[in-house]
Formats: structure tokens, sequence, C-alpha cells
């Protein structure tokens, strides 16, 4: 966990090595179920068959 | 008009899932616990203005992060059968419009039953632009520990100009 959570940039590497191996164009996308900031929980398998999802990740930083 | 404003009301849901800082510094130091995480995540929504877009928060040990794939600025768009149909290693906004637009035409060669052949795949490069002040805003936030460390590791700054660190 430590080495997901890097304390300094460059001290790991960034991204998977295997990004385009991972969750493929064409295969189905991993589910998940996260909370919003403010606290309701949202998951992938709920909009099936309702809307497309764009997932944008990013930080602050 | 911002893109998500242009599908919202055509089937597509936008989601922001919040990540392990990919520059921390010492405003924004890593996450040491989930709290801290969801703080800096409501801090986005607050200093980037991001309140249409609900940001999901993902665990301390970046599952869904990991699960596609971990890089910092990447995009997916998944359908709603559940596919995954388009994935970025960066956001581009042209990119993205183009993608949404290719699943409404999909929609309408559905509604008139016109068949299709198979599944085509393209693969494109695309260009990042350098937008130093964006930057520049960017790293500062974060503080001057997370400019040393882009400096560490890239050799330049992290909002250098293209003549600085030396490309065309």
């Amino acid at each position: 966990m430590s080495g997901y959570n890097y304390e300094s940039f460059g001290h790991c590497e960034i991204g998977a090595p295997d990004f385009w191996a991972t969750a493929r164009v064409g295969a189905k996308a991993p589910d998940f179920s996260l909370p919003d900031v403010d606290g309701n929980l949202v998951s992938l398998g709920s909009f099936a068959g309702k809307k497309h999802v764009l997932l944008e990740f990013g930080s602050l930083t | 008009m911002q893109l998500f404003q242009r599908y919202r009301d055509r089937d597509f849901q936008f989601f922001v899932v919040y990540t392990r800082e990919a520059h921390p510094g010492e405003n924004y130091p890593h996450h040491g616990t989930f709290e801290q995480k969801l703080a800096s995540a409501r801090k986005l929504r607050e200093l980037d203005k991001v309140d249409e877009i609900p940001i999901l928060v993902d665990d301390i040990s970046g599952a869904t992060h990991t699960a596609y794939g971990q890089l910092p600025n990447m995009v997916y768009l998944i359908d709603r059968d559940g596919t995954v149909v388009y994935k970025s290693d960066w956001t581009d906004a042209q990119e993205i419009d183009g993608m949404c637009a290719s699943l409404l035409r999909l929609d309408e060669m559905k509604a008139k039953a016109m068949p299709i052949i198979r599944q085509g795949i393209s693969q494109r490069l695309h260009w990042i632009p350098m937008e130093p002040a964006h930057r520049e805003r960017i790293y500062r936030r974060s503080g001057e520990k997370a400019i040393q460390d882009y400096r560490k590791a890239r050799g330049v700054s992290p909002y250098a100009s293209d003549a600085e660190a030396g490309k065309k």
C-alpha cells in the first residue's frame, strides 16, 4: 500500500507497465463500487443497460 | 459548452475517479488514510469547481485505479453494456467528444436496424499540449517538493517550455 501511495514522484513507476493489456477495448470493464465525495455509493454495474459511463482518473496534484 | 453538458441528457454519465496524488507535495502529501484521500477529493471539487461531475473516491490501496491500469490522467468510456469502447493514456477532450458521438451513431444504426459487419478497432497517437501556466498552477498548488521531485525525475521544470527542455 505504501508503494501505491508514493511519497515522492519519480520514486515509483507511474502507471502499470501493462496499461494497454489492462481493461482492454472490447472487454468487459472492471466493476467497481465507490463512494462519491458526499458518501453516496456508485457502482458501474448500476448503469448497465441504461447509460454510457465516462471515467476520468485524476488527483489534485 | 463543456463535454459533459453536451452529453448528459443523451444517456451519458461522466465521473472523475480520485486516485493517489500524482505529484505529492507539502500542501497535498501522499494519502495515509482514506479520510485524507476523501478530503483531497473534496478540495478538488472546491478548487477546480468540479461540482457537476461527481467525484468517486477510490479506496486507499487504489484497487479501481489499478484495475484500470494506474495511469494518472487516463480516460475510459464504457458503453451501456459494460464494454470498454475507448481508453486513452491522457485526457483528450476532442477524442472523447468523437467517441461519445460514435456511440450516438451506433444507437442510430440500431434504431434503423442497420446491420453491422463487425466491430473495428482503431489506434492513434495524440499530442499532449504543454500549457505552462496551467501546469505551474497545479505544481505550485502541491508545493515546492512536487516541483523539485519532478525536476529530479525528469531533468527539467514541470512547466518548462520545449526550448528549455531542449526539445522541438
